[in-house]
C-alpha cells in the first residue's frame, strides 16, 4: 500500500467511494441485525424458554402431541400449494405474451406488474371481497349470463383464499417468468422450426424446458410467501380453514400464549429454510442447463 | 478431418437454388434491391460483403425467415418463396452464434432434426453416431454445449445440419468467434466435407481471403444488391468496379484518360494491356495489384520510362511481413503511394525508406476498370 499522498487524485476519489459502499453495507448490515435478527433470537429464545423463564423444550413436545398443528401445517401447505399451481396456469401464458413485448409496452409491463406492491394488501383484499361477494361484481355478471349454478360461493371458504392469494402472489410469478423468458434466444426457436420441428414441438422441446428455471423461482418464492401469508386468508377464508399464520395470531391475541406462538413460528421458519435449501439446491443444478455468461 | 467411407453422411439430393430479383423493404429501409444469384447444385457458394450489405438478410430469405417483397426463390426449380422455414423446406442452417439447444447433450442437440422426422430409435442412434464420427466429435456426445470449445460447438451445428440430408447447407459467418489457426484448420474441414458429401452450400461471410479459400464462386455484396459474381480468381484479377477491386485484397488504382492507346494519369504515361480496344476520352482506372509489381533501386530524378510499364518514386515506407516486403512509394504525379509487395528473397534487394526507387510490371498484368460518372 502507497501512502495517501502517492495515490492520485482520481484513485483517492475511487477510494473514499469504495469507503462509503462498506460504510453503506455495514448500515445496512447494523439495520437488519437489529430489526430482523435481534426479534429472531427473541422468537427463538421464547420458544425454548417456559414460564419461569427456564430452558425448556415443553412448547415443542407440546406441538408435537397436540392434534391441533398438523391439520393446519398440512392445510397451510395445501394452500400454498394451490396458489403455486394457480399462479402458473394463469401466469405463464400471461408471461409469454408479456415477456414478447418491447419498447413502451414493456415498460408499461413492468410498471403495471408492480403497481399492486404500491396499494396496502389489506385494501386490496377488502376490493376483493366486494368483487366476490353473493352480490359482488362477478357473481352478478355470472348470473345474468346465466352460468347454471350461479351465483357460486366464492368468499370465506377455500375457494376465496385461493382467488385472493393468488391475485396477491401472481406478480412474483410473473416477474420471475418473465425475466427468464426475455432470456431464451430467439434463433434457437428459428434453429428448432428450420429443422423442420412444429410450433407446438418447439415450445415442448426448446421453450418449456428454457422457461422451466423461471416457474421453479417463481413457484419457491410464491410457495414460500404463501406459506406464511395471514391478511388474505384472516380476511376471505372460513372459520374452518385456518392457516398457520393464523394460528400463530390466535394464540398471541387470543390465548396470550407467547412461547407457544414462538413455538409455531419457529417450526415454520425451520420448513421454510428447508424448502428453500432443497429448492435452491436443484435451481443450481438447473442453472447448468443454460448456456454460459 | 479424416474421412472414412462408412462414417461419411452423403447428401445425395444437393439442390441447385435460384434467386430472381429479391426485394425487401422493413420500416422503409430497402435491406434488399433486387438480388439476383444462382447456385448449381453441389457448389460452394460465398455471400461476401461489408457490414450492413444484405448477406444474412439473403441468407434468411432462402432459407425461409425473411419474406420478400418481390421476387422469386426457386430450389431445384421449385417455388419455395414464401414457403415458411422447416420439413419442407429442407434445409441445414449453421447459424451465426450456432443455435446449439444448450438444454440437450451433443448427441440430443443432432439428434433433434432426425427425431423430429419421426425415425426409427435404431437409425437415429446411428446416423448420429456417423455424423459425430464424420465432424470428430463421437468422444463428446454426451456433453453439453455450454462445456464445448468454440470450435467444437461450431462442429456440433455443422453435424446437426448435415445429419438430416438436407439439399441445401446455408451457413452464416460460423468461423466468425474463432481464433485464426482453428479457424484456418475448420475452412480446409468443411471445404474437404463438402466436396466429399457433394453438398450445396451457401456460405456467408465478410472475410475475404475465407471466401476465395473456400468457394467455388464468390457474390459480392453491397447495398442490398450483387455488385459482381464469379470464381474468386475473377474477382480478384477482374473486378468490375471500383468497389470490388478495393473489397478484394490490396490494390492501387490510377485514374485516369484513354489518349492515343495510353492511359493518361495526371500527365504520366501507362501502357494499356495488350488487345485492349479502349477510345480516346474514356475514363478507366488501372488496377495494378501489389504483388504484380517490381520494385528496385532507382536512379534519382528519373521520371518515366518510354514502354510505359515503370515509374519512378521514393520509399516512403518499408516493412517487412513475413512472406513478403510491403513498400509504399511516392511517385510524383499520383495522389497516393503505390503498394508493393515483394517476396523477400535473394533475388530482391531490400530497399532502406528514402532510396529512390523504380517501379516496374508487366503490361498485362494490369486490369482496366471503366469509371462511370459518379466515380470521382
Ligand atoms: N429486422 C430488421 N429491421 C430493420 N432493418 C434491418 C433488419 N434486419 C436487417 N436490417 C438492415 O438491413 C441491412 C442488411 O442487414 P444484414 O443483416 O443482411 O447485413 P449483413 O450483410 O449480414 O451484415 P453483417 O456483416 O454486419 O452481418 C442493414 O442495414 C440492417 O441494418
Ligand atoms: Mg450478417
Amino acid at each position: 500500500m502507497s501512502s495517501a499522498s502517492a495515490i492520485p487524485a482520481g484513485l483517492r476519489a475511487r477510494r473514499s467511494v469504495a469507503d462509503l459502499q462498506w460504510l453503506s453495507v455495514a448500515v445496512i448490515l447494523l439495520f437488519l441485525g437489529a430489526t430482523f435478527l435481534a426479534p429472531l433470537f427473541e422468537v427463538l429464545a421464547l420458544s425454548l424458554t417456559d414460564a419461569d423463564g427456564t430452558f425448556s423444550l415443553a412448547q415443542f413436545r407440546e406441538l408435537a402431541d397436540s392434534s391441533s398443528l398438523r391439520p393446519v401445517l398440512l392445510q397451510t401447505t395445501i394452500t400454498a400449494l394451490e396458489v403455486t399451481l394457480a399462479c402458473i396456469v394463469i401466469g405463464y401464458p400471461a408471461a409469454i405474451y408479456l415477456s414478447r413485448l418491447e419498447g413502451w409496452k414493456a415498460s408499461l409491463t413492468s410498471v403495471a406488474i408492480l403497481f399492486p406492491f404500491l396499494t396496502s394488501s389489506l385494501v386490496r383484499t377488502f376490493v376483493f371481497i366486494v368483487l366476490l361477494g353473493r352480490n359482488g361484481v362477478l357473481n352478478n355478471a355470472l348470473v345474468w349470463l346465466g352460468v347454471p349454478g350461479a351465483p357460486f360461493k366464492l368468499l370465506f371458504n377455500q375457494t376465496g383464499v385461493v382467488i385472493g392469494m393468488t391475485y396477491v402472489l401472481l406478480p412474483y410469478m410473473l416477474l420471475s417468468l418473465i425475466g427468464t423468458m426475455r432470456k431464451i434466444d430467439g434463433t434457437l426457436l428459428d434453429a428448432a422450426r428450420s429443422m423442420g420441428a412444429s410450433r407446438a414441438r418447439v415450445f415442448w422441446t426448446v421453450y418449456l424446458p428454457l422457461s422451466l428455471p423461471g416457474v421453479a423461482a417463481g413457484a419457491i418464492i410464491t410457495t414460500i410467501l404463501g406459506f406464511g401469508y395471514f391478511v388474505t386468508p384472516a380476511l376471505m377464508g372460513g372459520p374452518g380453514e385456518k392457516m398457520i399464520a393464523q394460528m400463530v395470531e390466535q394464540r398471541i391475541v387470543t390465548l396470550y400464549d407467547l412461547p407457544g406462538a414462538a413455538a409455531i413460528s419457529v417450526v415454520m421458519l425451520t420448513i421454510v429454510l428447508m424448502a428453500y435449501a432443497a429448492a435452491a439446491r436443484w435451481l443450481g443444478l438447473s442453472r447448468l442447463m443454460r448456456p454460459q455468461g | 478431418m479424416t474421412m472414412t467411407s462408412e462414417a461419411a453422411t452423403r447428401v445425395s439430393n444437393s439442390a441447385s437454388v435460384h434467386l430472381e430479383a429479391i426485394s425487401k423493404s422493413i420500416g422503409g429501409t430497402r435491406i434488399l434491391a433486387g438480388v439476383d444469384l444462382d447456385v448449381n447444385a453441389g457448389e460452394f457458394v460465398t455471400l461476401l460483403g461489408p457490414s450492413g450489405s444484405g448477406k444474412t438478410s439473403t441468407l434468411m430469405a432462402i432459407a425461409g425467415f425473411v419474406t420478400p417483397d418481390s421476387g422469386r426463390i426457386t430450389v431445384r426449380g421449385r417455388d419455395v418463396t414464401v414457403l415458411p422455414p422447416g420439413r419442407e423446406r429442407d434445409m441445414g442452417i449453421v447459424f451465426q452464434n450456432y443455435a446449439l439447444f444448450p438444454h440437450m447433450t451433443v448427441a440430443e442437440n443432432v439428434a433433434y432434426p432426425l427425431k423430429v422426422r419421426r425415425l426409427p430409435r435404431r437409425e437415429i442412434e446411428t446416423r448420429v453416431a456417423d455424423v459425430l464420427k464424420l465432424v470428430q466429435l463421437d468422444a463428446l456426445a454426451d456433453r453439453k454445449p455450454a462445456r464445448l470449445s468454440g470450435g467444437q460447438q461450431q462442429r456440433v451445428a455443422l453435424a446437426r445440419a448435415l445429419v438430416f440430408e438436407p439439399s441445401v447447407l446455408l451457413m452464416d459467418e460460423p468461423m466468425g468467434a474463432l481464433d485464426v489457426r482453428l479457424k484456418e484448420e475448420l475452412q480446409l474441414e468443411l471445404r474437404r466435407l463438402q466436396k466429399e458429401i457433394g453438398a450445396t452450400v451457401i456460405y456467408v461471410t465478410h472475410d475475404q481471403n475465407e471466401a476465395m479459400l473456400m468457394s467455388d464462386r464468390v457474390a459480392l455484396m453491397r447495398d442490398g444488391q450483387i455488385e459482381q459474381y464469379g470464381p474468386g480468381q475473377e474477382l480478384y484479377r477482374h473486378p468490375r468496379s471500383l468497389f470490388a477491386a478495393r473489397f478484394l485484397g490490396d490494390s492501387n488504382l490510377l485514374k485516369g484518360m484513354v489518349r492515343d492507346g495510353w492511359l493518361d494519369v495526371g500527365g504520366l504515361r501507362i501502357a494499356l494491356p495488350t488487345g485492349t480496344l479502349a477510345a480516346t476520352g474514356e475514363r478507366q482506372a488501372a488496377l495494378l495489384r501489389p504483388e504484380t509489381l517490381t520494385v528496385r533501386e532507382g536512379a534519382t530524378g528519373a521520371l518515366m520510362s518510354e514502354d510505359g510499364a515503370c515509374l519512378y518514386g521514393t520509399v516512403r515506407d518499408a516493412a517487412f511481413v513475413g512472406q513478403a516486403m510491403r513498400y509504399e512509394i511516392d511517385v510524383p504525379g499520383l495522389p497516393e503511394p503505390l503498394l508493393v509487395h515483394q517476396v523477400a528473397c535473394a533475388a530482391h534487394a531490400q530497399l532502406a525508406i528514402g532510396m529512390p526507387a523504380q517501379i516496374t510490371w508487366d503490361r498485362d498484368d494490369i486490369h482496366l476498370i471503366a469509371l462511370g460518372d459518379q466515380d470521382e
